[in-house]
């Protein structure tokens, strides 16, 4: 898997390390859809992001991916605020590869590491990311912009995609 | 089945796990982003704290459909509300309840200084999905709140003056929901203070100390008429943070009686007492403990306030009605030994205030009864006394409606108690007193003050 040339190496890093990731997209009526997904990663060859996420947990965001390739996606680390939003137009729908449970996992062990101090403890991290492998889908989307998030000065900064 | 309604949610929206905001522009371009506070306003509308000018403000006023995703922090049950929104809130007691809460989240947060509000967005909740179920553990045990309010209820009842209802009410609170420190305050007739007349848990009572509207979340709960709760410590709302608040705007503030409360708070909470248009007071609970008070624990003492507060008017009017019919119930008049020293009464008529031998002990309208009172005993050697005559004093200058003379004499009695026991104030029938005086008593005024 080559990196992401399209933002910096920390923020690419970031975005894959197993944080809260919550999706949006919208129905032709303009409608917004959202949900959580488990995992984030690139693709191999860096260009695209790929999300994976519950299908049962998300029918209404599947449905509108599907139907218009619209896709905001906010990664954000709990214990800092640290936060990104990237988004892209070009979103599809495709089954899990091999390696992708591995990436939840790595992604769920992460999470529960971050949240812990916060007062929420492994159980509830477990049950947060309880599922049924045969559910969990990946979208793949090109990122045509990516922000700055985190609250405070900064936000809503335009930091990608880098040339 | 019956449909699932924001009252079902209700430990999602306290704030312990950020929500999630999902708008979308004229473009058709979707934006996600956190929102710290999803408030509950009633059982059909949220309010979203709005903290940022930012791409999801700008969506909102574009397209005012939105969608929310909220996790229950315990059981971590998952709900996608559809939202619709409705309209900004810049003042009033909304959007001062929402800046408490958002001042507490942003404490524990380490964000006080980006954190801060600008705006409750309220939405209509159009419908509620459940994303997944209840697989946690059942939320933690509350308190079985409907039979504590039977028992609280009936309690206060059962109260025949002002003092004890005042004393029944904390003294229940602290039996049966083990809350450990609090106090009760009333109105002052300006409509601009508070002052304390009950407290519990305290190393000393504080009663008598005085609070100006919008001075912490008592004064915040006063001038809105809404309940302020807090489940972190913040500074914004700590009275030792405050200097005082209003001290400087009001030179006749009560400032020598300290406030009693806690001086590291993690929990506050303030309860309005108001009946129809009148605000009576507010109640006042706090603890060294996070999360003392969840929202069922707001919920069930706003119940409660109603019946205080109406039971505080009843007892008001009672009072009145009854002053000129009771019979002075037989009681032996102290009669001050001679041979001690008498004690040196001074006063000062700028702010009616009172020291009994070079010691504070009183200011404002309790002051300027205790002066008067002590005036008759030594002119007329009488020290029996009535309510009625106290209010057609034009001396003491009381308002003709809602004088709150029994508050006041409440007061004067508990400082007279802590301060100065050779001076007693005994109720002696319903609307009559008598003054219990232990030693003789020498009294001076300044120019203005001969009673």
């Amino acid at each position: 898997m080559s990196a992401p040339t399209w933002l910096s190496t920390d923020d690419a890093q970031f975005l894959t390390r197993g944080l809260s990731i919550s999706l949006a997209s919208r129905d032709l009526r303009h409608v917004p859809s959202l949900t959580r997904a488990f995992a984030c990663r690139y693709s191999d060859d860096g260009r695209q992001l790929i999300l994976i996420l519950s299908r049962s947990q998300s029918s209404d965001l599947l449905r509108d991916v599907a139907a218009c390739g619209e896709l905001a996606v906010v990664v954000t680390e709990p214990s800092t605020h640290r936060t990104l939003q990237v988004k892209g137009s070009d979103a599809i729908i495709t089954d899990l590869v091999a390696d992708d449970l591995a990436v939840v996992d790595q992604s769920r062990a992460h999470f529960g590491t971050d949240i812990l101090p916060l007062g929420f403890d492994s159980d509830f991290n477990q049950r947060l990311f309880a599922f049924d492998p045969g559910d969990l889908c990946r979208i793949l989307m090109t990122p045509t912009d990516v922000f700055q998030q985190t609250p405070g000065p900064g936000a809503g900064e335009r930091i990608g995609p880098q040339s | 089945m019956n449909r699932l309604t924001l009252d079902h949610i209700r430990p999602c929206l306290e704030g312990a796990v950020p929500g999630t905001l999902a708008t979308c522009d004229a473009d058709g371009t979707p934006n996600v982003s956190y929102v710290s506070q999803v408030h509950y306003v009633d059982g059909e509308h949220v309010a979203l704290s709005f903290q940022f000018f930012n791409k999801t403000r700008r969506n909102m006023q574009q397209n005012p459909q939105l969608t929310a995703y909220l996790i229950d922090p315990v059981t971590t049950a998952r709900y996608r509300l559809a939202l619709l929104y409705v309209r900004t809130e810049t003042d009033g007691a909304l959007f001062e309840n929402m800046k408490a809460r958002l001042a507490s989240i942003a404490s524990h947060t380490g964000m006080s200084d980006v954190f801060v509000l600008k705006g409750a967005d309220v939405c209509r909740v159009l419908n509620i999905e459940t994303i997944v179920c209840e697989v946690g553990p059942p939320a933690a045990n509350s308190l079985p709140w409907t039979s504590l309010l039977r028992t609280l209820c009936q309690r206060l009842a059962a109260q025949y003056d002002l003092a004890s209802l005042l004393e029944t009410t904390l003294d229940s609170l602290h039996e049966l929901t083990g809350v450990q420190q609090g106090m009760l305050l009333m109105a002052d007739e300006a409509g601009q203070k508070l002052y304390a007349l009950a407290s519990m848990g305290y190393p000393d009572s504080g009663v008598g100390t005085e609070i100006p509207y919008d001075c912490g979340v008592i004064g915040v709960a006063a001038r809105y008429r809404t309940p302020i709760r807090i489940n972190h410590m913040s500074s914004d709302y700590l009275y030792s943070e405050a200097s005082r608040c209003g001290a400087n705007a009001d030179p006749l503030l009560e400032t020598g009686i300290p406030f009693p409360g806690l001086s590291a708070p993690q929990s506050q909470l303030a309860i309005p007492l108001v009946n129809g248009q009148r605000l009576q007071g507010v109640l006042f609970l706090e603890s060294e403990q996070e999360l003392a008070f969840d929202y069922q624990f707001e919920d069930a003492l706003m119940v409660l306030s109603h019946q205080l507060a109406q039971t505080m008017a009843s007892l008001h009017n009672l009072e009145k009605s009854l002053e000129n019919s009771s019979t002075v119930q037989p009681g032996t008049a102290t009669i001050p030994d001679p041979n001690l020293p008498p004690l040196q009464v001074r006063y000062f008529s700028a702010n009616h205030s009172v020291f009994i031998d070079d010691t504070y002990l009183i200011k404002g309208v309790a002051g300027r009864i205790l002066w008067r009172l002590l005036n008759i005993a030594q002119c007329e050697d009488r020290l029996v006394f009535s309510n009625r005559e106290l209010r057609l004093d034009s001396s003491l200058g009381l308002p003709e409606i809602d004088d709150n003379l029994e508050a006041r004499l409440i007061l004067l009695r508990r400082r007279l108690q802590e301060q100065c026991p050779a001076v007693q104030i005994c109720k002696s029938g319903r609307g009559r007193f008598r003054l219990e005086l232990q030693r003789p008593f020498v009294l001076s005024a300044d120019s203005a003050g001969q009673g």
